[in-house]
Order: C-alpha cells, then structure tokens, then sequence
C-alpha cells in the first residue's frame, strides 16, 4: 500500500544497465542519467562502503589507492557483482528522483542480454528490487533497441537489429512483436580497448590504460579504410625502460588492431542472417539492418558491415540512447495497450 | 574478412563542397541528392549497387517519395548514407527530410492526447498531496483545539465528587452537591482560574463551608487525573471546623486541609462536582531529605499520588491510604516517617534503590 503511494511520486525507469554505461529515461523527460557503470568501494577497518558511483568513480579507474577500488559491476551484460550493483542502481534511482520528497518507489524496465540465464535474469531483478523498485519488467536488449531506433515491431515484416554494446552484441531478427532469431556473442566496446591496449603493447612495447584505449577509439577509431588519416599522441608506461613515454598512433593501426573482434561481429550478423526465415531474409534484404548501441559510433562500422554483407546498413539516431529509450517505448505501449514483448525470467 | 576501398573512393571528386548548408537545407533532399550525383556523373544503378539498395529506392529518394519508403528510420539511414556516398553533410539533409515530414503530417492529435494524459497525471498527484496535507492541517488544528478544553471536559466527565463535612454542624450541612463551572459562589475563591467559581445553591448562608488548602506547589493539583506526573504536594494538613474533606479526582487520595475560610484556592476543585461521600481513614508520611532522590509514592489503590525529584533539605508531607508503596531512588539519603514514627528500611546496595510498603499494622 505503502510503496503504491510511494509510486505516485515515482516516476517509471527505463534502464539500460550495461556493462560500460548504464542510461536512465524517463517518459517526457528523455535520457535524464548517462553514466559509467562504474563504482568505487571504499574499504576501511573491513567495512566497505561506496565512495562514489558513476562519473566520479569512473575517473577513480586505475588511479585508486589501496582502499579504494574501482570496480565495474557488470560484465558481458551481466551482474558480476549482485550487491554493488545493487548499490549503484539505488543511487542512480535516486538521483533521478532529485527532486521528490518522497524515497522513490518506481516501476522499473530493465533490459537484459539474449543469451542471459535465468539466474543473471533474476538477478537483475532482485537487484532492481532491492534499490527500491516496486515493479520490475525485464526487456530483452534487441528488442528494446529496435523500438528505441524506431523499427516496425509490430509489424508482420521483418527487421534486423545489431546491437553493439560494451560488454555483449545482441543481434535480433524481430517480427511482430517478438525476436524470432536472436544471438550475442561477447564480444563489445570493452573488446575493442582490450585490442587497442593489446595491440599498443605488442608494437610499441607500452602499456596504456582502459581509459586512454577508449579515448583512442573515440577519437580515431574506425572499421572500414577511410580517405583521410587521423592521428593522436598517447603516453604510456614504456615496458622495457619502465618510464612513461609518449608515441602517435594512426587510424589506420588502429583498424589493424580491431580486426579481431570486428571479424567476429561480422560473423555473427552473417550467422543470424544465414538461419533467419526466407521471407523475413527477403524483408530485410529489402530494407537492411540497423546498427545500435555504443559499438555503432565507431566509425564506418556500418559501411564494414554493408560490405561483407551486401545488404543496406543504417545506424540509428542516437544510437547510444536506443536501447533505454526503446524500454520506456515499451513501457508506455504496455500502458496504453497492454503488450506482453517482455523477457521472463 | 577483406578489407575493400570505400565506395565513395572511386567516385571522383566533384564540385559537392559548393553546395552551401543553406542549399541543404532550403532544397529538398530529393533534388539535393540527385544534383550531387549528377554533379558527380554517377549514373542511379551504379549509386544504387554501391548503396546495395535498388534502384527503385534511390529514385523514391531523390523524388522524395517517402511513401514507398519503408519506416522514417530506414529513409534517414538511407540518406545518410547516400550523402556520405556523395560527400555531403547527412545531418543537414536528414533535417531537411525531418521538416518536410513535420509538415506532411499532422501529428497534432497523437500529442495531444498525450499531453493531457500527462496533465491528468500530474492532477492526480497533486490532488493528492493536497488531500494529505490538508488531513495534516485539519489533524493538527483539532488536536491544538481540543488540548485546552481537555481538562475541563475530563473533569466534568469524570463527576467528581467533592465531600464536604461539616462535622459540626453536620444538621444544618446536609450533602451539597456543586454542579461545576456552571454555579459561581463569591465566598470561593479561585486560585489559578478566577474566571470560574462554584456556587452552592440552595444551602444556608450558615452552611457554606469555605475549604482553605495550602498548597506548596498549586499547580499540581491542576488536573489530577490528566497527567500522573503532577505532584501534589502539601504542608501538614490542619483540619479546623468545619470540615471539608476534598476528594479530588479518585487518582488522588491525598488530603487536602479545609478551614472555614472565606477563600478558597482550588485551582483544580472548580471543575470539579461536589459531593458528599465518606473518606477512608487516611496515613501520613512524612519524608526528609538529606541528598539527591527521587521519589514515587503509591496508595491503596494503586495510583500513584506522588512522584518528584527532590534535593537536600526539602521535606515532603503526604496523606494516603495505607497501604503506601514507597519507591527511593535513593535511600540512604532519606529519613521516612509514617504516622509520625520513625521507618527503618534496607536499599539496595548495588543500585540504592529503596522499596518500603506501609501500612498501620507493620512498622
């Protein structure tokens, strides 16, 4: 009774909890919180407590001192830590709800991988329901990020959504509200700096950080070989000699070093293409698949897969924000007229 | 997995950079895209096989015949992409598509039932915020109203009954009854509330007994049976002719002393009716302190008369009926009389603590 009046005051959450940033929207208000899942554990006479989450945490990343750690609580799209993910979800349900003077009680969307067991599934819940969520409905993430991207779902027609995240790749054949084919391999945006701080290792013999990785993907990271050449000026601990040492790396090492986990997402999509029905092959042949996620920012990355594919590829707008807003699409279209397209645990 | 040159690498380069943003964005998409081509002498199959869309689509879009189209996201990721095929700014052209999509479609009743689901929404949760505090305000402007008042309706609820005993002239006192707060008689004097005296009607002048009570603290004897905590605490009751043996409140046996006084303070007593019932006989303590205690006294009938904490020097006088409980906080510190003779107890030596019950037959 108590949690329904606290509800009232609640708005409903839509989340994406992923592995490298977890996004909250909210009906009429958009993607109010965009943050790293990540959060710093502060431990001290062998009591831990949280000593930040989100941005504050995520610069606490490999520059923390011995009782301080900064941890990611999700891995491959999954709790990897059930009660610092926990803690991390209640404070950003409370950091959206700033402004009440009520402790929320929300109805909570969150939306998981396709391949997640039930365990990871329910996880997931109870761990929603234990940063105070009164309700909360699971979403598989393909399906929430072809509603996100503005796909016809309930249409008898087929679309294809690749969705590239930090920890997972979701690729879904939807139809009619529902995933016909689905598939996730784990292989996602942490892959691609994992490759980079690999590849920096081995032909310039120095160590760079996850942090400097990624700055290196968003800023010259690309897929396909473009026209122009990008460069940018690292420093990295050098191996041999021990001391920080500073280099240029190019677009082009940089292609080099994402051949890996490219390859492989490649395959998927080629894989899931291979098995989908004739006549929901022949529909997307016919209007192509559509990229989300993070993973889609990297750049020509649609341009790799329409090559290898040969079908038309289109990234969504904003495809970061897809995937939570497509779960609070889902949410109102449950509302209004009582859809069932959530995953059960 | 090959990696093969862009599509756009083969295509040479033309005058794609003189089509300002202006141009983008005032053209249509449509003709924006098919004049880069041409600008470009890049025949529509070819674009359509580097697209891998067909051709039919390429021409539904440099028509800018969206309704052959599948959904909005594909025909901005088509744009998109022809543009970055033609070298020109996809964003300017996807806005150009957006605003003349705004313009074909007449999306006013999808927001505004949307809109007033949202203020409905909004509605209800204020209404009930108001309702809440509203209940709140109502809640506490009744509580705050009726504390006052509470005493006086107590006391004329409880009857109270006030005996008065002339002995005397016990013929001509016949049993007077007082209604409260209603009758007002001059001879009575108010303590604490002047405003309300008690009227004897229907006695003889003669026989109007005035109840002298001298009190140490009157304020204790205010509402009795309101609050436990209250003290009463008396001087050594004289008892003169005629008496007036007060029964306040059945929470308080003490005895309060009457004299044939003209005034009487009896703060309390005026709320109170006035009757006339015949008292148990009653014991006295007496207690002398010589440290820091407090003290708890209780009566035959279990309610607690007396409750303080006392210093050093004071010495509290109480009437009850025995038996009388006695609790010492600390009592070594504590001379007790009952009856006026000496009690000799036993504390607890761990905690003080003294527990002494007393009646006429043990001492």
């Amino acid at each position: 009774m108590f949690k329904r009046l606290r509800g009232m005051f609640s708005t409903d959450l839509s989340i994406d909890l992923g592995t490298a940033n977890t996004l909250i929207y909210v009906k009429d208000r958009g993607i109010v919180l965009d943050e790293p899942s990540v959060v710093a554990i502060r431990q001290q006479n062998g009591q831990k407590s949280v000593a930040a989450v989100g941005v504050d945490a995520k610069r606490m990343l490999g520059r923390t001192p011995g009782n301080i750690t900064a941890i990611r609580p999700l891995k491959d799209g999954v709790i990897a830590d059930f009660h610092v993910t926990e803690k991390m979800l209640q404070y950003f349900i409370s950091k959206v709800h700033e402004n009440s003077f009520i402790s929320p009680s929300p109805r909570v969307l969150v939306c998981v991988p396709c391949q997640s067991t039930q365990v990871e599934r329910k996880a997931i819940k109870e761990s929603a329901m234990g940063a105070g969520a009164r309700e909360v409905y699971l979403i598989e993430e393909p399906m929430a990020a072809a509603i996100g991207a503005g796909l016809p779902v309930e249409e008898a027609s087929g679309s294809m959504v690749v969705d590239i995240g930090g920890g997972t790749s979701e690729i879904a054949l939807i139809s009619l509200n529902g995933v016909v084919y689905s598939d996730s391999v784990r292989i996602g945006g942490d892959t691609f700096d994992e490759s980079i701080v690999t590849y920096v290792r081995r032909n310039y013999g120095s160590l760079i950080g996850e942090a400097t990785a990624e700055r290196i993907k968003e800023e010259i990271g690309c897929a396909y070989p473009g026209n122009e050449l990008l460069e940018i000026d690292v420093r990295g601990r050098n191996l041999a000699e021990g001391v920080p040492r500073s280099f240029t790396l190019n677009s082009n090492e940089i292609l080099e070093a994402l051949q890996e986990p490219l390859s492989q997402i490649v395959s998927a999509v080629k894989s899931a293409l291979e098995q989908s029905p004739p006549e929901l092959a022949s529909d997307i042949a016919e209007k192509g698949l559509v990229l989300t996620g993070g993973g889609a920012l990297l750049r020509d990355l649609d341009r790799l897969v329409a090559e290898e594919t040969g079908l038309p590829v289109i990234v969504a707008e904003d495809p970061l924000t897809c995937v939570a807003r497509g779960g609070g699409r889902a949410m109102e279209m449950m509302d209004k007229r009582g859809f069932d397209m959530f995953a059960h645990e | 997995m090959t990696l093969m040159p862009g599509p756009s690498d083969n295509i040479p380069s033309a005058s794609a950079e003189t089509l300002s943003a202006s141009q983008l964005l005032s053209d249509p998409p449509g003709a924006t895209l098919r004049k880069a081509r041409d600008a470009r002498k890049l025949d529509l199959e070819t674009a359509a096989d580097q697209l891998n869309l067909s051709a039919s689509v390429v021409r539904a879009l440099e028509e800018d015949a969206y309704d052959s189209l599948p959904s909005p996201t594909f025909i901005r990721g088509y744009i998109r992409c022809y543009a970055r095929l033609l070298r020109l700014s996809g964003d300017d052209l996807v806005r150009s598509y957006e605003r003349i999509e705004a313009l074909n479609q007449p999306s006013a009743d999808i927001e505004g039932v949307e809109a007033s689901e949202v203020t409905s929404g909004g509605w209800l949760r204020w209404v009930l915020v108001s309702v809440v505090v509203g209940t709140i305000l109502v809640g506490t402007i009744w509580v705050q109203g009726n504390e006052p008042a509470s005493g006086v309706l107590e006391s004329a609820s409880n009857e109270q009954e006030i005996e008065l005993v002339d002995q005397n002239a016990a013929s001509s006192v016949n049993s007077v009854e007082v209604e409260p707060m209603v009758q007002e008689i001059a001879a009575i004097d108010l303590v604490e509330d002047p405003g309300l005296a008690v009227k004897e009607p229907a006695v003889a002048p003669e026989a109007v007994t005035t109840v002298d009570t001298e009190f140490v603290q009157p304020s204790v004897v205010q509402a009795p049976v309101v609050n436990e905590q209250q003290v009463v605490e008396l001087t050594p009751v004289m008892v003169d002719m005629p008496v007036a043996a007060i029964d306040v409140p059945e929470a308080s046996l003490a005895e309060i002393t009457v004299e044939p006084v003209a005034a009487i303070p009896t703060t309390a007593l005026s709320t109170s009716t006035i009757s006339t019932v015949s008292m148990p006989e009653k014991s006295s303590i007496t207690m002398k302190f010589n440290g820091e205690c407090w003290v708890e006294v209780w009566d035959a009938s279990g309610q607690r008369i007396y409750a303080n904490l006392r210093q050093a020097g004071h010495l509290v006088s109480l009437k009850g009926v025995a038996p009388i409980e006695v609790k010492l906080g600390n009592g070594s510190a504590v001379k007790l009389e009952f009856n006026g003779n000496p009690v000799l107890f036993a504390s607890s030596k761990r905690t003080g603590v003294a527990h002494v019950t007393l009646s006429p037959e043990v001492h």
